[in-house]
């Protein structure tokens, strides 16, 4: 009877412990469960309709045919989107090569779908990963051989050192062997910068600058002036929704707040994890109280006491301030793509645009342009052949300038068009506006909405600034020689008259004040895990005392924080993750000088 | 006989096998993983003997005084957290009690379903009410503004002071409803003869209530506290993840979160969140026999 009671007692117990256990474990995989998503956008009906091909893609008519339907999985750690690619990209990949792409994104699903794949054996037929991931995927033998289709691609021969450079520098992949093509390739040089703007620099709304008085910017503390007299002439954007001289956000955060750390190029360094590098290769620890760090921590801080910050910063997300962008709630900017929020040819003539303002003390870090490829590359999971050669297909296409063409450019007859003057291309009218208004596409071309059906898998092979044979004109349109005097406009001329320089680029070379660095893409090995901890435990050290030091109330208050991070991250073995990062990124340098001396 | 009572065991075995497998599978079978608390495990590296390290990441736990500081101040906010709950967990009985006594009954279903509703509300949508509401261009700071009250906006979400208490308010907001399901279930057990013989009696209403209402319910509600109080690590993180931010983690970090943060963060560190949660499952544990200890030394009853 005893025993019965006990034996009952224990089966209660372990149902309880393992009701327990459950529960804490389900505690922790809570970011992995939303592995499938249903693709957003509508399903493209004129895709499907191949048996009755246009007139004019004739030519490729015969190719579908001999190819059987076929459905690709894309893991690209840069897509924003995860499902089945739709719309007007979708109809060329389905008219020429039969395929169907479907898109994993890491950073939709969440992160653990890495994990979660690659336990499982397989990441995708393609994969688009960060070099150091590539390096593990080719030691787990989750990323297969592609030398002999490699080799056919039809840019394979103009782009050959690049690519001897990066598969060389792979362990495992051995002599004479392609595992990857680097993402974002160009044929220019390792060491010049093509584009006209910076990267990273300090960009405002050139009306409200003029209003102000234009005045001239010597140093950060100026540059708060100026906000602050922007503001206080502005204090709401037309609409009445209040205005602020700098909205930050805290999504993007890692090791250190990222808005801190766009700016750090101002003042010559790049925060690489726990290190800041400069122009020349040298390196400081990220607390340098020297550093840049600290520095723009300084400038977002005195920034808030002159009331100029968004009070929401900190606590909104990345949405809201994308809306903000958009209708000039914020007035200084820095990256070159936030420009794309506000700028067109129209607000450009009436002088609205946003412009860089240059300030007197600043020396751009700007890295040169992505010769060697821009730290990611492009893989294949897959070791059937008949799914090999429909990658080498479209691997082809996607690195030839044909495929280029509609992935920089857009849709040829109706995003863009050859230019009469015979400059190469030329935008349409509904191009130039298609992007930002995401346009409606006609059913010819695949339907759907323009940016919805661009694709996903949101990198390139070749990047924008290389040059495109056929024309002798950079792939990207915002390069094309025809888009660069569209872009001519009242703003840009009203800028150089003020700053004496036909573009921000040409000001800064004009007074040295960009240290050009060459963007060399060697793959540095993953983190030990020892390291891993570190990291992730002083990451939210270092942001959430920056938050607070940005808002801090006042001066004695910024530098208590300060002081207390720097001790408090000794704690958890800061001086070794500096000291691996150090190590870490001195093959980086050695590659730059290297690079420098060899051009 | 005893063969027949044989066959009758196989049956009932059989019936009951589909939850033996349930649990086996979604109870037993995860306990597999924390197998990764004792290796070096890092993706996409296959998982391989080579990468045993024992009990490193358990001696990084404890040794560390900075880790171990970490571990008590998540702990700390667990604790804090869960005991506040803990405190006010007569709130739902109190709750029912209230509803029962409401005469209009159209009323009563209106309150009751009004109360239950935000427990469907996900947190991310309350997390974004609460910016709508209390952000610095929200309709609290709006109104004070346009009323003159105010010259700059109150920076409620940044605020970190009674922290625990308002998340408590917000945790009671979406839960109370919720909570009173089961007592409002007792109530309507409890034999109705007994009202009518205390109503021949004399006895008043809050009379009824405090004699028999309420001793009626506290088997249900110790049990009920019994199985908090061994849930008490688990207060869940979906609450805390949406309303954390720089100003507020030192506080609002509790144990769920902080094995999430660590396992979602760049790079994540699988291993040392999987010695974490499993120190949590033993601390629960002990938990729970140390209430039912408790249980048993004061009402002489065990749940277990």
């Amino acid at each position: 009877m005893k025993s019965c009671k006990k034996s009952k007692k224990s089966i209660f117990l372990a149902l309880a412990f393992a009701a327990l256990i459950a529960m804490s474990l389900s505690a922790c995989g809570g970011g992995a469960s939303p592995a499938t998503q249903a693709p957003a956008a509508p399903t493209t009906a004129p895709a499907a309709k191949t048996d009755a091909p246009a007139p004019d893609s004739a030519p490729e008519a015969n190719a579908p045919a001999e190819l059987p339907p076929m459905t690709l999985e894309v893991y690209s750690q840069p897509a924003n989107f995860q499902g089945e690619q739709s719309g007007w990209t979708a109809k060329i990949l389905k008219d020429k090569f039969n395929i169907t792409l479907s898109i994993i994104a890491p950073q939709a699903a969440g992160g653990d779908i890495f994990a979660a794949r690659s336990a499982s054996g397989f990441l995708g037929d393609i994969v688009v990963l960060d070099n150091a991931d590539i390096q593990s995927c080719i030691k787990s033998g989750l990323i297969t051989d592609f030398t002999a289709e490699m080799q056919t691609l039809q840019s394979f021969n103009e782009y050959k050192p690049q690519l001897d450079y990066y598969n060389s520098s792979l362990e495992g992949a051995g002599p004479g062997k392609y595992f990857a093509w680097p993402t974002e390739l160009t044929n220019t040089s390792p060491v010049s910068f093509s584009p006209t703007i910076p990267g990273v620099a300090p960009t405002v709304p050139w009306d409200y600058y003029r209003e102000i008085g234009a005045p001239e910017v010597k140093n950060l503390t100026d540059l708060v002036s100026a906000l602050k007299a922007m503001q206080d002439k502005y204090p709401t954007n037309s609409a009445g929704d209040p205005s602020y001289g700098i909205t930050l956000w805290p999504d993007w955060d890692g090791t250190s707040i990222e808005n801190v750390n766009q700016l750090t190029k101002w003042y010559g360094q790049e925060v690489n994890g726990s290190i800041l590098i400069d122009t020349k290769g040298n390196m400081a620890e990220l607390v340098d109280d020297a550093g840049a760090y600290k520095r723009i921590l300084q400038f977002y801080f005195d920034a808030n006491q002159a009331g100029v910050v968004d009070p929401d910063s900190g606590t909104q997300n990345w949405d809201s301030v994308n809306s903000k962008f958009t209708s000039k709630r914020a007035f200084l900017i820095w990256n070159d793509w936030q420009q794309g929020f506000w700028n067109t040819s129209t607000r450009g003539e009436a002088g609205e645009n946003y412009m860089m303002l240059p300030i007197g003390d600043m020396l751009i870090y700007q890295p040169s342009d992505s010769y060697y490829g821009s730290g990611r590359a492009f893989a294949v999971g897959t070791s059937d052949p008949e799914k090999k050669e429909r990658v080498r297909l479209l691997f082809d296409w996607m690195s030839s300038p044909e495929g280029l063409d509609a992935m920089h450019g857009g849709i040829y007859g109706f995003i863009f068009e050859d230019d009469p003057n015979g400059k190469g291309y030329v935008l349409t009218d509904i191009g130039e506006y298609a992007l930002m208004d995401n346009s409606p596409v006609p059913d010819e071309f695949g339907g759907g909405l323009y940016a919805d059906g661009m694709m996903q898998i949101n990198q390139w092979m070749l990047a924008g600034a290389a040059i495109n044979p056929k024309t002798k004109a950079p792939f990207a349109e915002e390069y094309w020689p025809t888009t660069l005097e569209k872009r001519q406009t009242l703003t840009t001329k009203e800028w150089s008259e003020r700053f004496g320089a036909e573009d921000p680029m040409a000001y800064l070379e004009k007074n040295n004040q960009v240290g050009v660095v060459p963007f060399v893409n060697v793959s540095l090995n993953p983190d030990p895990s020892d390291i891993s901890v570190i990291r992730t435990s002083c990451g939210p050290l270092v942001c959430d005392a920056s938050w607070k030091m940005i808002f801090a109330k006042d001066q004695a208050e910024f530098d208590r924080l300060w002081n207390t991070l720097k001790t408090d991250l000794q704690g958890f073995d800061w001086a070794k993750l500096v000291q691996f990062d150090k190590d870490k990124y001195k093959a980086l340098v050695d590659e730059r000088a290297r690079a420098l001396a060899a051009n | 006989m005893g063969k027949a009572r044989k066959a009758q065991g196989y049956k009932e075995f059989l019936l009951i096998l589909p939850f033996i497998a349930l649990v086996a599978v979604f109870a037993y079978f995860p306990l597999y993983g924390w197998i990764y608390s004792f290796f070096d495990y890092q993706p996409p590296l296959p998982f391989s003997w080579d990468s045993f390290v024992g009990l490193k990441w358990f001696k990084l736990l404890f040794q560390n005084q900075s880790y171990v500081n970490q571990t008590l101040q998540v702990l700390r906010n667990t604790f804090a957290m869960s005991g506040i709950a803990l405190l006010f967990s007569w709130l739902p009985m109190f709750f029912a009690i209230l509803l029962n006594e409401l005469r209009n009954a159209p009323f009563k279903k209106f309150v009751q379903t009004a109360a239950t509703i935000p427990n469907f509300i996900s947190w991310v949508l309350v997390y974004s009410v609460a910016f709508l509401l209390m952000g610095n261009n929200g309709m609290i700071n709006s109104v004070l503004k346009d009323w003159g009250l105010i010259a700059r906006p109150i920076d409620f979400m940044k605020d970190s002071s009674h922290l625990w208490l308002k998340m408590w308010l917000w945790l009671t907001w979406k839960n109370l409803g919720w909570a009173a399901i089961m007592y409002v279930a007792a109530i309507s057990g409890i034999d109705e003869g007994m009202y009518e013989a205390a109503k021949i009696d004399g006895a008043a209403r809050w009379q009824c209530i405090w004699s028999i209402t309420i001793p009626s319910l506290l088997p249900t509600f110790f049990v009920l506290m019994l199985l908090n109080i061994s849930n008490m690590l688990n207060n869940g993180m979906e609450q805390y993840y949406v309303f954390q931010n720089s100003w507020n983690r030192e506080y609002i970090q509790v144990l769920d979160l902080y094995v999430y943060n660590l396992s979602t963060s760049k790079p994540p560190v699988y291993s040392i969140s999987t010695a974490l949660s499993m120190l949590k499952s033993v601390v629960s544990l002990a938990l729970l026999f140390a209430a039912n200890g408790l249980s048993i030394g004061v009402r002489r009853e065990s749940i277990l």
